[in-house]
């Protein structure tokens, strides 16, 4: 579903990116681990076709991202770090525009089903966003890419400033996505949940994903170990 | 994707009340300052018909005295006052050439706190004693007027550019725009039409506050009407385009209000002052202080050229010329008089016409660069709806004094042959009429060029890099 | 502990490009507009100086002539302009620039140059001023809309706070950064000025004091605005939003309340239609200056009066030519017509700046304004002093004529032509605007409510920076 070939980003003779090969089939949860500028956010920001890449091919749903930049848009999902939705506008309100923007209509009360399908209680459903907590707005996110059928999820840092109950919501809803066959592809910090809900692990350091492995293959401390053994 | 967009901003407006504070705001400018107009046409209207009336009583008691004389009867009034002495009635009973207003004159102060609008050439003025310019506080002038003129012109730019300047830049800030950008949509086409949509929300409103302000004042909504409307459209749609362009560029909402109160700057202040400059510097109106030395020693020169025997305590005091005093004497007297003053309107025609023929110099320099800033497209075109434009009150003080030529013109032949003025002769003397209606006009003109640069602005804004925009927008 | 956070305030705003480029901006334009200025005032200069002798000369050679008629044929009187109008031109644009002092008849200065330029000299001139008055505070207004949001923006400010510095000494430092910078851009524009005007030599004395003066007013103008910006700055939420709200109070102050106070000063207190004026004057030289006592009559009774004080019988055995004297009295009498409708202007220009000294409490600019244009005297006090001193010289220059008619002719000898001598024995006229002290004096107002703002900015200063 999510396919790197090769991808290469430089900037003003700096590579961001070096001939990164990955890919993230239907149903995977693939966790991008790094510190801040390996190159994580640069990979989601090349599948979103936000910037070009300098070489290498981006793939999704066996489409060029680059040849068909809207037509891949219709099938992914984003959720950035600090999802900021429309403050004026109600959950409910909210969902209909971006789920609007990509073609699709709904009714009222079947927008209302993806809200809670995501886990946004349903008194939250007609208040205005700006009174949501961090973890209500990733909820409202995830409806986004629920209603909009996405076959992929791309995340960036999606558990960072969540506490443990919301957080643990958010793995959840991943592995139902994951079930229904979304490809997610998810950068973070966060070891503990790419360990717990990732099926595939990479770990990036300057631009080069040093170490892929299989979430079964290693427990908690070892990929604990592993990951700053590559930090240094 | 149009009707989503419209029903999100609309909601988006109305609830974080940029809705109401603009219709609020709109609303008071505009019906404050057709009020300050209203009060400045009333203010012209009265002091018009203020000297009409004067006029048609100046007028009556003419006639009663000219009854008076016929029936032989007593007036009792010093002979060089009679009525049925051409030189008298000619200069004591003037017409009023006036210039009424026009229907949209509250919507542009111009120059009408300047000049007169009206006069009264009497037959032994001449065009350097007629006073164009009105007594009036220089400080009015130099602050300027409240006028819906200003607040077209300088305020709505500001409302748009605080309504716009952050269009792209706060949704970046506040991270929806990434999800835009991830949505299969343009945001070029996108960001298009959010503009668009807050443009017709300002259009519809101003148009309310515009129409109101007319009816609430007196103006009546005819074909002008319409024009006016067009012409402020385009320069709304012009600061919305430039407000598209900006935002564009992909800054922080503080780098696009500081470039776009910027350009606000550049347009309607530093551009329209650096025009006005230029014209100064390239065609310079001679110095008055030089014609009026020159206008001086044609004077001095005419006066020796007089005949020797010249009563000169009379030429000084033209009414003291009685009927009684010599027939020949009076007649020569007169001819000199007008002669001597026709000789000096000739020597000074070349450095007049120089003086003028530079101020249209100034003018047509000034009219060719004002593409330079839709502002001063704007106010001329205001100004010329509203007939208080340069050119008409140079078009008026044209016709006047043609007609002060006819008013001269009329009563000459009677003192050259003696005759007395009589009551028939009253309803024979000119009129005068001056339609601010019938001057070329260049609001069409204005109103295209506008439209291009508008256009062009939207296009380029469109046109420019595609393929590297995400990018630059994410930035 | 000051003098940190002012240098790091000024490196901040010197190394940004904003305040590069948009100060060297304002410095191109006010060079330029300085330079564009002493070119107009030289030129004026000049040509007002050869008006001056030439009128003197077309005067002085007039051929022997009786001397109404010399009265008739009049003089003008034309109206210098002095240093400092160029840095402030004032209302000059707008009045007259001659006056025409002949028998009879008190006129109206002449010729305003507006008159004769475009409706595009309605929008403002490249002068100097009008950098200062409406520039300059949009320069303080850049650098210091975000002197506090930027820092609630990047998150610094709790840092800085909780470093345990006084609220107080953080505000007088980002003050004193804003301030700074302008502060010194003005005295360099002040200092060229000053330096241009004392190189022109022939065209009247600069006064360093009255310069001096006027940039002490600017800076205290732009402290005002210094002090507004980071009131707003300290309680806005965004950058964007400081800025917004910082020019809608430019616009407010600068354009709108001057605007609306012409217009309130126009409804309230209008000025009469000027042929409604000349004809009021007409009447009341015809009806006489009470209404019921026209020339007419008094001119029989001065004569009664006349031939019983020199105890003779009829005119001709008066010892001067009474028509001269009859004149004379005549246009004493006109004068005192004038004097009244002249009067009655006056007050309606007392009272239109009644109105816009109550509104100086709603913007800064106007006292700013007024007392500028008064130091550089280029405003319309100025300008009725001048036309008053005028109107002096006229009334002496009909009195010295009628004057030499009566003592030197007879009764009824109008072909009596006086000596060509005496039209250069009339002094010229000569003209000096009000001194600095008495400026100073009648500006007391607008010098009281520029303090009344200094102290409330300041105190809004504080205030609102205790909140952050």
């Amino acid at each position: 579903m999510l396919h790197a070939e090769n991808l290469t980003k430089e900037y003003d003779g700096n590579r961001a990116l070096d001939a990164l090969n990955l890919s993230v089939g239907a149903g995977d949860i693939y966790c991008l681990l790094g510190a801040n500028g390996a190159g994580k956010s640069t990979t989601i920001n090349l599948f979103l076709n936000f910037i070009k890449p300098t070489a290498g091919l981006v793939v999704i749903d066996q489409m060029d991202v680059n040849k068909e930049p809207l037509k891949t848009k219709e099938v992914i999902a984003y959720i950035p770090e600090n999802l900021n939705l429309y403050g004026e506008l109600t959950g409910l309100e909210n969902l209909e525009y971006f789920v609007g923007l990509s073609g699709k209509k709904y009714s009222r009360d079947h927008l209302s089903d993806y809200l809670n399908e995501a886990g946004l209680q349903a008194n939250a459903h007609r208040q205005r966003v700006k009174g949501y907590s961090k973890g209500m707005r990733q909820k409202v996110g995830i409806a986004i890419a629920l209603a909009k059928r996405a076959k992929a999820l791309l995340l960036d840092e999606p558990t960072s400033g969540l506490d443990p109950k919301a957080s643990n919501e958010f793995s959840e809803l991943l592995v139902k996505l994951s079930d229904q066959g979304v490809a997610t592809l998810m950068a973070t910090h966060d070891l503990f949940r790419a360990k717990e809900t990732g099926t595939d692990i990479g770990i990036m350091k300057a631009g080069v994903l040093v170490e892929q492995l299989s979430a079964d293959d290693i427990n908690h401390s070892d990929l604990e170990k592993l990951y700053l053994a590559h930090m240094n | 994707m149009l009707p989503l967009n419209i029903r999100t901003e609309l909601r988006t407006i109305f609830r974080n009340y940029w809705l109401a504070a603009i219709t609020v705001l709109l609303l008071s400018l505009c019906l404050y300052a057709g009020w300050n107009g209203h009060n400045h046409v009333v203010q012209r209207v009265e002091n018009i018909e203020s000297a009409k009336r004067t006029m048609q009583e100046a007028d009556a008691l003419a006639i009663a005295r000219l009854d008076s004389i016929e029936q032989g009867l007593e007036i009792g009034l010093a002979t060089w006052q009679y009525p049925n002495s051409p030189t008298t009635t000619g200069n004591f009973n003037p017409r009023v050439a006036a210039f009424e207003p026009g229907n949209l004159s509250l919507i542009a102060t111009g120059q009408s706190d300047m000049f007169n609008h009206y006069v009264k050439p009497t037959l032994t003025g001449d065009s350097f004693s007629i006073a164009f310019t009105e007594l009036t506080s220089p400080v009015s002038l130099l602050m300027g007027n409240f006028d819906p003129a200003f607040v077209i012109v300088y305020l709505l730019p500001l409302l748009i550019i605080s309504f716009c300047y952050n269009i792209l830049s706060s949704e970046k800030e506040q991270g929806s725009l990434v999800l835009i950008a991830s949505s299969p949509l343009s945001l070029r086409g996108w960001l298009l039409q959010k503009i668009l949509i807050r443009f017709v929300v300002v259009a519809v409103l101003l148009s309310i506050c515009l129409v109101l302000m007319l009816l609430l004042n007196g103006a009546s909504l005819d074909g002008s009407t319409i024009n006016l409307f067009v012409v402020v459209w385009l320069y709304t749609a012009f600061w919305f385009a430039l407000a598209y362009m900006v935002n564009l560029q992909g800054m922080s909402s503080s780098r696009n209000a500081i470039t776009m109160l910027g350009l606000w700057v550049a347009l309607v202040l530093a551009i329209p002052s650096l025009i006005g400059q230029s014209a100064n510097a390239i065609y310079p109106v001679p110095a008055r202080t030089l014609l009026i030395n020159e206008m001086r020693m044609a004077q001095n020169e005419i006066d020796k050229e007089q005949d020797a025997i010249l009563d000169d305590y009379l030429r000084n005091h033209p009414e003291l010329m009685t009927r009684d005093a010599d027939e020949s004497t009076a007649y020569g007297w007169w001819q000199r008089y007008f002669a001597s003053k026709d000789l000096l309107a000739e020597r000074m025609s070349p450095l007049v016409n120089g003086h003028d023929e530079s101020l249209r110099k100034q003018q047509k320099w000034v009219n060719q660069l004002s593409f330079l800033s839709p502002a001063v497209l704007m106010q001329n075109s205001l100004n010329h709806m509203a007939e208080t434009s340069t050119q008409h009150y140079d078009t008026y003080r044209q016709e006047v004094l043609t007609f002060s030529e006819e008013w001269r013109d009329f009563f000459l032949p009677m003192v050259f042959q003696d005759q007395p003025f009589t009551k028939d002769k009253f309803s024979q003397m000119p009129e005068f009429s001056f339609d601010g209606d019938g001057l070329s006009s260049p609001v069409n003109i204005n109103s295209i060029i506008l439209l291009l640069i508008t256009v062009g602005l939207v296009v380029s804004g469109f046109a420019r890099s595609g393929s590297k925009e995400a990018e630059r927008l994410m930035q | 502990m000051q003098k940190l956070l002012v240098k790091k305030e000024l490196q901040e705003i010197l190394r940004s490009g904003q305040f590069r480029i948009a100060g060297l901006i304002v410095l191109l334009l006010t060079v330029i507009a300085i330079f564009i200025s002493a070119g107009y005032y030289r030129s004026v200069q000049q040509q007002h100086a050869q008006a001056q002798s030439n009128e003197r000369n077309v005067w002085e050679s007039q051929d022997d002539k009786n001397p109404h008629s010399a009265a008739h044929y009049g003089t003008y009187a034309f109206k210098p302009k002095y240093p400092l109008s160029l840095v402030d031109q004032g209302v000059d644009k707008f009045v007259g620039i001659s006056i025409f002092l002949e028998a009879h008849s008190r006129n109206e200065a002449q010729y305003m140059a507006a008159a004769d330029q475009t409706g595009l000299a309605r929008f403002g001139e490249l002068t100097p001023d009008f950098i200062l008055l409406f520039i300059m505070p949009l320069l303080v207004i850049l650098i210091g809309h975000n002197a506090f949001t930027r820092e609630k923006e990047r998150g610094t400010l709790n840092l800085i706070k909780s470093q345990g510095l006084s609220l107080h000494k953080l505000a007088m430092g980002k003050w004193l950064g804003v301030f700074i910078p302008v502060a010194a851009l003005t005295l360099a524009i002040f200092l060229l000025a000053g330096i241009l005007l004392s190189s022109l030599g022939d065209f009247g004395e600069l006064s360093w004091t009255s310069l001096l003066m006027m940039l002490l007013i600017y800076l205290a103008y732009y402290a005002i605005f210094a002090c507004v910006s980071l009131i707003i700055s300290a309680l806005s939420k965004s950058s964007g939003i400081s800025l917004v709200s910082l020019l809608a109070f430019w616009i407010i102050g600068c354009l709108a309340v001057p605007k609306a106070a012409t217009n309130i000063a126009e409804l309230k207190y209008p000025y009469p239609a000027k042929q409604a004026f000349d004809e009021a004057v007409a009447y009341d030289k015809s009806q006489g200056l009470d209404g019921h006592d026209p020339w007419s009559k008094a001119a029989k009774k001065l004569e009664e009066e006349t031939l019983k004080a020199y105890n003779v019988s009829n005119l001709q055995e008066l010892p001067f030519n009474y028509d001269g004297y009859r004149m004379q009295k005549g246009e004493e009498h006109e004068a005192e017509i004038y004097f009244k409708h002249y009067k009655e202007l006056k007050s309606i220009h007392e009272q239109q700046t009644g109105v816009y000294r109550g509104l100086t409490l709603l913007s800064p600019y106007l006292p700013v304004r007024f007392l500028s244009m008064s130091l550089a005297h280029t405003d319309y006090s100025t300008h009725w002093h001048f036309s008053d001193a005028a109107e002096n010289y006229r009334i002496g220059l009909q009195q010295a004529l009628n004057e030499n008619f009566a003592d030197n002719s007879e009764y009824g000898n109008w072909a009596y032509k006086a000596d060509k001598a005496l039209w250069s024995d009339i002094p010229a006229f000569s003209y000096a605007p009000p001194e600095l002290s008495d400026v100073l004096a009648h500006n007391g107002q607008n010098f009281a409510v520029i303090s009344g703002w200094l102290i409330l900015a300041f105190a809004g200063l504080f205030l609102s920076t205790k909140r952050l």
